[in-house]
């Protein structure tokens, strides 16, 4: 075997002349352990071959995985990610958005809708009541001196002994300034947060009287402060539709404000 | 040469993304597709199976085409992708050398029967590295001792297929008038 396999090894390195190759052929077909050694060389030759393949693969295949890994970035690498992660990236975009209008509107607030609460507060002005006091001849009758006693208390906001003071005046059936007296207890109990009281006194003011204009105003705003948004629309539209009412402007601008009621 | 190849492969690279894409095939499996093109790639330069009749580049892309087919015929028994290359073009070569291949790939347990510095410094000499790069990659001595253990470990190879009678069997194929 030592012998043969320098010849074997020369014959397929090609290192034999024509000459000694047409002997190697003659000799493998007659010689038949010279054939064993041939084949034998020829297949460990095929296992090694096998086995250089096979150590190339696996080199190869770290190579691709260590290269998959750096590639992801790339732009197939981003293409694949978005294909696969779609929801979870237009999950992430939507609450971007959402958070850049959050902060948006924090830093630069709108024109915000107000609360019924806020608007009364808003329009709201306690009206004076210095004339209407009693003067002259009759100031010194009692129930002139009880009435003037009212005002005096109203107009230093003692809105609660005024009320009473009111209340005692309209009890007496010879009191004439009735309408007058319901208007300015409807103001106590605005002040005194009565606005349910104020309502039933604004609405009791005759439609004839010089106060009826004030009294459609402050029980607008009263039905604004009971938070009944239906009846303080009403009348806040008859204000506005009213042609010569000192508030029509005003009532015009709450509207605007006032959420559409059905 | 391992650095060429290393190379080689990382300039194609882009390939695997576009099989991916065009065949709608995973990841691992055009990478397994793509390992295996470059070694069939290799060995057919090596073994001058490659002519030249084309660029390396088209040749190459032509073989993991071939690989990528044969992904997909696993896969399913639909009709192929019409961009594909079908198998009838290409004849029977590929075909065969598959077969051969499966065949003979259950003969490399025989080489790992060897120490691991024969069973290296073979498959060094089978990649054609010289004598003096396989003395160092093996940290041998010099060429001529590189020279004689590749002898020694070789004969050991033999041996050890000797044994096992694989010989035998090969010749018995030709008695039988098979050409081996």
């Amino acid at each position: 075997m030592e012998n043969n396999f320098n010849d074997i090894e020369r014959f397929f390195n090609g290192a034999m002349d024509a000459k000694e190759t047409a002997e190697f052929e003659t000799r493998r077909a007659n010689d038949k352990e010279f054939a064993r050694d041939f084949l034998l060389y020829r297949q460990a030759n095929e296992v090694v071959r096998l086995g250089a393949r096979q150590r190339l693969k696996k080199h190869l295949d770290e190579l691709g995985q260590s290269e998959m890994a750096v590639t992801m970035i790339s732009t197939y690498g981003r293409y694949y990610l978005l294909r696969k992660y779609w929801y979870a990236i237009a999950a992430t975009v939507v609450i971007l958005i959402g958070l850049g209008y959050f902060t948006y509107h924090s830093i630069h607030p709108g024109k915000s809708i107000p609360t019924l609460a806020q608007l009364f507060d808003s329009y709201y002005e306690v009206p004076k009541a210095d004339l209407a006091m009693v003067r002259g001849d009759h100031a010194e009758e009692p129930l002139s001196l009880a009435w003037n006693s009212a005002i005096q208390q109203y107009s230093e906001g003692q809105y609660n002994i005024a009320a009473e003071d009111f209340r005692v005046l309209l009890a007496n059936s010879e009191f004439t300034h009735r309408s007058v007296a319901n208007f300015y207890l409807g103001i106590c109990y605005l002040n005194t947060n009565l606005p349910d009281s104020a309502i039933t006194h604004f609405s009791s003011i005759s439609p004839t009287s010089s106060l009826n204009q004030d009294a459609s105003w402050y029980l607008a705003l009263s039905y604004l402060k009971t938070n009944n948004l239906k009846r303080a629309s009403e009348v806040f539209k008859n204000i506005a539709t009213s042609k010569k009412h000192y508030k029509k402007e005003q009532a015009e601008e709450i509207l605007d404000l006032l959420p559409e009621t059905d | 040469m391992h650095k060429t190849i290393d190379r080689f492969y990382h300039e194609n690279f882009s390939l695997v993304y576009q099989m991916m894409g065009a065949h709608k095939l995973i990841k691992e499996e055009v990478l397994d597709a793509y390992s295996d093109a470059i070694t069939a790639f290799v060995e057919n330069i090596r073994y001058q199976k490659f002519r030249g009749d084309s660029k390396c580049r088209t040749y190459f892309i032509r073989i993991f085409n071939n690989k990528c087919i044969d992904i997909i015929r696993k896969k399913t028994t639909n009709r192929i992708n019409k961009y594909t290359i079908s198998l009838e073009d290409l004849g029977t070569d590929l075909i065969q050398e598959v077969v051969d291949e499966e065949k003979n790939t259950g003969f490399t347990e025989f080489l790992f029967q060897l120490s691991e510095i024969c069973k290296e410094l073979l498959m060094d000499w089978s990649d054609g590295y010289s004598m003096d790069e396989i003395a160092v990659r093996n940290g041998l001595k010099n060429a001529h001792t590189a020279r004689s253990k590749r002898y020694n470990c070789f004969k050991q190879l033999m041996t050890i297929l000797q044994k096992n009678n694989i010989v035998d069997a090969n010749l018995n194929m030709i008695s039988d008038g098979e050409q081996f």
